[in-house]
C-alpha cells in the first residue's frame, strides 16, 4: 500500500498522542518513573485505578534505545526478518535524531519523531509481511483485510493489542491501556473501506512500537 | 545459505546446562553458522502466564545485549527454565552467547574507546573487532590481552564465503589504514560479530603497500584505530593521554601531580608562559610531569593522514622534537624510555601499580597498564556504565574495587564480567 505524505503525517501525530497517554509520565531527567507493578499488570487486572491509567512510584534507572540499537530493537520485537528498503532508509535517515547514549535526559520531540517514523516503517513491513499470500499470522490473526475496520471485532481488537503488548512491551497490556487504544481506534478508524483496516492495524502497531514502554530498557 | 534455527539453539543450550563453556571458534567449526544478524519471528502466546521468572529473564536479556524481544522468545523460555531451577549462570549465558550481545553490547561499549570523541556511533574497525572477539574468546583470552596482545580480529572470509556471503576484500590497506573497506563492509552488510571474526596472530603495519610485522605491538593501544585517533598530528601526548583515559578510566586532570619531577618535560613546552614561570610552575607541570615521563614509549610511532595508516620509525619521529627552542633546557628525546612518575599519593592508590615504574617502548608501558589494579576496576566501570546505565558513584568505589578484585580472579574474563556486574544489586536489574 503506498503512503501518501498526508497519511504518514496523520499517522505520526496520533502515534505521538498516543505515546503521550501511553507512558512518559511524571519525567525527571536520568530516571523515569517506572511502572513497577509490570508483573503483576501482565495479568491485566489493574483495577484499583479505575478508569485511569495507573502508576506505581518505582524510581529506578532506566534508558531508552539508543540510536544503535533502536532500529534493530524494533525489527526483533516485530518480527520483521527483511525489512523493506523504505524501513532500512528510514533508520539511515533518522538516525542522526535519536539519543546517541539512550539517556533519558537526550529524550527530544525531533528524537520521537525518529522513532515514530522508524517505527511507522516496521509496521507497515510488518503487516505486508502478514497480509502476503500464504503467510502465517502472528499478530494479526483475527483481523479480516478485506471488510472494513468496523469488522474488527472488540475481541479482535483485544487479541491484536495482547500479541502487540508481548512482542512490544515484554508484558501484557493493562485495561486502561486497551480501552486507551481501542477508543482511539475507533474515533480514528470508522470507515468501511478495506484499506481502512490496514491504516488501523497500522496506527495502533505504530502507536505501541513508538511508545515509551517500547522503548526504554 | 545454512543457518541454526532458533529452536535448536534453545535445545542445545537446554542439554548443555550450567557449565558452558564457548570455545574460541576456528574456521572448521564455524562452518556451519547464520552469519547475518537475523530479527526471528516470535509467535506471541496471548493467554500463557508470564511468570516472575520470565520477567526476570526479559530484563536480564535486555541489561546484557541492549536489545529487548517479544516476552514469548524461546531465549527467554530458555533463561526462565534455567532461573527456576535456579541457575542464574546458564541463564546469563544464553544473553552473552546471543549474536545481540556481541553486535550491541560490546561492540558499543568498545566503539566509545576507539576514537577521540567517544561516541557510540564510531564506525567498527580493528579496535572494536578486536574488543569484540577477546570477549567472545573469553575463555581462553584474558582482558590483559586487551593491552598486551599481539593479535588483531577481522572478517573471516573462509566462514563468510561457506555459508553464502562474499569474501570481504583484504588487501593490506583494506585491513590496515583507516581508509580500507573490510570492517566497513562487515558493519554494512550486517553480519554477525560472534559468527564473522577471526583472531590473526601478529599485527601488521603497512610499509610501502606491503604488511609487514608490527615492531612493538600492544593490544589496542596500536591498533590503527586507536593510532589514527590519537597520534594524527600533535606530539603523541594524546596517545598517554588517551591511553589512561580509555583503559585507566581516568582524564589527565585526575592523575595530574604537580609534585612529580619535571626532568622529562619536552623542549617544547614553555616554562615562562605570559613571561611568568609560576603558571608552569602551578598549572603545566602538573600535566606534563606525568604525561611527557611517559611520551617516549611513542617516540618511533606516528600516522600518515593521507594514508591512514601508522608508521614506525627506528629514530625518533621529528614530531617529537619540534618547537624545540621554546625551551632548549627541557627534555630532549632520543629513544623510546619512559618512566612514570604517577605512582605516589593519590595516584599510587588509584592506580595500584604493580610493575616496574620505566621501560622502553609501547608494549612495556601497555603492560604497566593492564597489570595495574587501574585497569581492572576501568573494565568494571565501563561494564557497569553500561548495563546499569548509570556510572559508579563515590560510594560504590568499594563495590567497583571488590568487582575488579572478582574481574582478576577470573583470569580477566570479560564475559564474565559482564554477568557479575548485572546481578549486582546496585545495578538494579531484577
Amino acid at each position: 500500500m503506498k503512503h501518501t505524505k498526508h497519511n504518514r503525517l496523520t499517522l505520526q501525530v496520533l502515534g505521538l498522542a498516543a505515546i503521550s497517554l501511553l507512558g512518559y509520565q511524571n519525567c525527571a531527567p536520568g530516571t523515569l518513573n517506572s511502572k513497577g507493578s509490570a508483573s503483576s499488570a501482565s495479568q491485566g487486572s489493574f483495577s484499583d485505578c479505575g478508569d485511569n491509567l495507573c502508576e506505581v512510584a518505582d524510581v529506578k534507572m532506566v534508558a531508552i534505545s539508543n540510536s544503535q540499537n533502536v532500529g534493530t530493537a524494533m525489527l526483533n520485537k516485530a518480527g520483521v526478518s527483511a525489512p523493506s528498503t523504505a524501513t532500512t532508509n528510514a533508520f539511515t535517515a533518522q538516525s542522526g535524531k535519536l539519543p546517541e547514549t539512550g539517556s533519558v535526559d537526550q529524550i527530544t520531540a525531533p528524537a520521537w519523531m525518529a522513532i515514530a517514523t522508524m517505527g511507522s516503517e516496521v509496521c507497515n513491513d510488518l503487516l505486508t509481511q502478514e497480509t502476503a499470500a500464504n503467510a502465517t499470522r502472528r499478530i494479526f490473526n483475527s483481523v479480516d483485510f478485506a471488510r472494513g475496520p468496523a469488522s474488527v471485532t472488540t475481541a479482535a481488537k483485544d487479541d491484536v493489542i495482547r500479541r502487540l503488548a508481548r512482542s512490544f512491551w515484554s508484558r501484557n497490556e493493562t485495561m486502561q491501556e486497551a480501552a486507551l487504544i481501542k477508543s482511539a481506534l475507533d474515533d480514528s478508524f470508522s470507515g468501511a473501506t478495506a484499506g481502512d483496516t490496514r491504516k488501523a492495524m497500522l496506527f495502533v502497531c505504530t502507536a505501541m512500537l513508538s511508545s515509551t514502554d517500547a522503548q526504554k530498557y | 545459505m545454512k543457518k541454526t534455527t532458533l529452536s535448536q539453539i534453545a535445545i542445545a543450550q537446554l542439554t548443555l546446562g550450567a557449565s558452558l563453556v564457548i570455545a574460541p571458534m576456528t574456521s572448521a567449526q564455524a562452518q556451519t553458522v547464520d552469519i547475518m544478524m537475523r530479527a526471528p519471528q516470535v509467535m506471541p502466546e496471548p493467554n500463557a502466564v508470564i511468570t516472575a521468572e520470565r520477567t526476570r529473564a526479559s530484563n536480564l536479556f535486555k541489561a546484557l545485549t541492549s536489545v529487548s524481544i517479544p516476552i514469548d522468545d524461546p531465549r527467554l523460555k530458555s533463561m526462565e527454565t534455567y532461573i527456576k531451577a535456579g541457575n542464574i549462570a546458564a541463564a546469563e549465558h544464553v544473553a552473552t552467547d546471543d549474536p545481540l550481545f556481541y553486535n550491541f553490547r560490546v561492540a558499543n561499549l568498545a566503539a566509545k574507546m576507539s576514537t577521540r570523541d567517544e561516541s557510540a556511533r564510531a564506525p567498527l574497525s580493528d579496535f572494536v573487532a578486536t574488543f569484540v572477539g577477546v570477549v567472545r574468546d573469553s575463555d581462553s583470552t584474558p582482558a590483559t590481552q586487551l593491552l598486551t596482545g599481539n593479535f588483531y580480529y577481522r572478517g573471516d572470509n573462509a566462514v563468510i564465503t561457506a555459508n553464502g556471503g562474499t569474501a570481504l576484500p583484504e588487501a593490506p590497506m583494506d585491513l590496515f589504514s583507516l581508509k580500507g573497506t573490510h570492517y566497513s563492509q562487515i558493519a554494512s552488510r550486517n553480519y554477525s560479530l560472534k559468527a564473522v571474526l577471526k583472531r590473526v596472530d601478529g599485527q601488521q603495519i603497512v610499509v610501502n603497500n606491503a604488511a609487514v610485522a608490527h615492531p612493538d605491538p600492544a593490544g589496542l593501544i596500536t591498533s590503527v584505530a586507536f593510532v589514527g585517533a590519537h597520534a594524527v598530528a600533535g606530539t603523541n601526548r594524546r596517545m598517554v593521554e588517551y591511553s589512561y583515559r580509555e583503559f585507566m578510566c581516568t582524564p589527565i586532570a585526575n592523575w595530574a601531580d604537580g609534585t612529580s619531577p619535571d626532568d622529562r618535560v619536552g623542549q617544547d613546552v614553555d616554562r615562562m608562559p605570559g613571561g611568568s614561570p609560576n603558571k608552569f610552575l602551578t598549572t603545566c607541570k602538573n600535566c606534563h610531569a606525568n604525561m611527557d615521563g611517559q611520551r617516549g614509549a611513542f617516540g618511533f610511532l606516528d600516522y600518515n593522514d593521507n594514508q591512514g595508516i601508522a608508521t614506525f620509525s627506528t629514530t625518533v619521529v621529528q614530531k617529537m622534537l619540534r618547537n624545540a627552542d621554546q625551551y632548549p633546557q627541557g627534555f630532549r628525546m632520543t629513544n623510546t624510555s619512559w618512566i612514570n612518575y604517577a605512582n605516589v599519593g593519590k595516584n599510587a592508590d588509584q592506580f595500584g601499580w604493580r610493575s616496574p615504574a620505566s621501560g622502553t617502548g609501547i608494549g612495556q608501558f601497555a603492560t604497566m597498564l593492564s597489570k595495574s589494579q587501574g585497569f581492572s576496576r576501568c573494565m568494571v566501570r565501563r561494564v557497569f556504565t553500561d548495563v546499569c546505565k548509570r556510572a559508579p558513584v563515590a560510594t560504590e568505589e568499594s563495590m567497583v574495587r571488590s568487582v575488579a578484585d572478582q574481574f582478576e580472579a577470573s583470569n580477566y574474563h570479560m564475559r564474565n564480567l559482564f554477568e557479575m556486574v548485572v546481578l549486582r544489586p546496585e545495578c538494579g536489574i531484577n
